[in-house]
């Protein structure tokens, strides 16, 4: 099972391991999903553990390093950018969902703008339901 | 398809004998297992990190998921 994240679903991994987020990495650790993100939001990562949270750089690559997600380049989803702007407003999901339209897969996230996307464009999992289908 | 990995017999031993302890198949096996928790327990103090910087910085997550 292939499916892209977004920046909440880490960072609420990394807050918790023992909540749904924390489940879904050690299931990924485990090889029982496949996880994978744009560098959007590794970018959004490494500017947030730096900024807020002042990270050395030592620390922020240790630290994404720890986090099984395959990352995505932007070129890879660049083609479908247009299309994933067309269904959101919010601007920072979009790299998100071109992500999943140029990979053929599907999301996981708690955000609402995504959550709110047709299921003909894309499939976009609550993060309980898909702990329930991968525990299946 | 195999490769062949160069380590001493002492540590060969050690992966037949967790090997045969655990019931594992082959050392592909405990090499394999062996590296998920080490990749979780690299996850694990990467979490336990972020969260003591958290409390460093008064921060909650809802700072960070805005």
């Amino acid at each position: 099972m292939n499916i892209v994240v977004d920046t909440n679903i880490l960072f609420s991994a990394l807050y918790d391991p023992s909540s749904d987020a924390g489940k879904l990495i050690l299931f990924a650790l485990e090889r029982r999903v496949d996880l994978f993100a744009p560098e959007s939001v590794k970018l959004e990562l490494e500017h947030d553990l730096r900024k807020k949270l002042a990270y050395a750089e030592a620390e922020v690559r240790e630290t994404i390093a720890a986090l099984p997600v395959k990352w995505v380049e932007s070129g890879a989803y660049a083609g479908a950018m247009d299309i994933a702007k067309g269904q959101l407003t919010h601007e920072a999901d979009v790299p998100v969902l071109a992500c999943a339209l140029a990979l053929g897969h599907e999301i996981v996230s708690g955000d609402k703008h995504l959550l709110s996307i047709k299921p003909k464009i894309a499939r976009v999992w609550r993060l309980g339901q898909l702990i329930k289908e991968i525990q299946r | 398809m195999v490769t062949t990995v160069a380590i001493s017999p002492e540590l060969a031993k050690e992966l037949k004998l967790l090997k045969m302890e655990e019931g594992l198949a082959s050392i592909d096996e405990v090499i394999e297992k062996m590296l998920i928790e080490y990749k979780k327990r690299r996850f694990l103090e990467a979490s336990e990190k972020f969260r003591e910087r958290m409390k460093e910085k008064g921060l909650k997550l809802e700072d960070l998921t805005k």
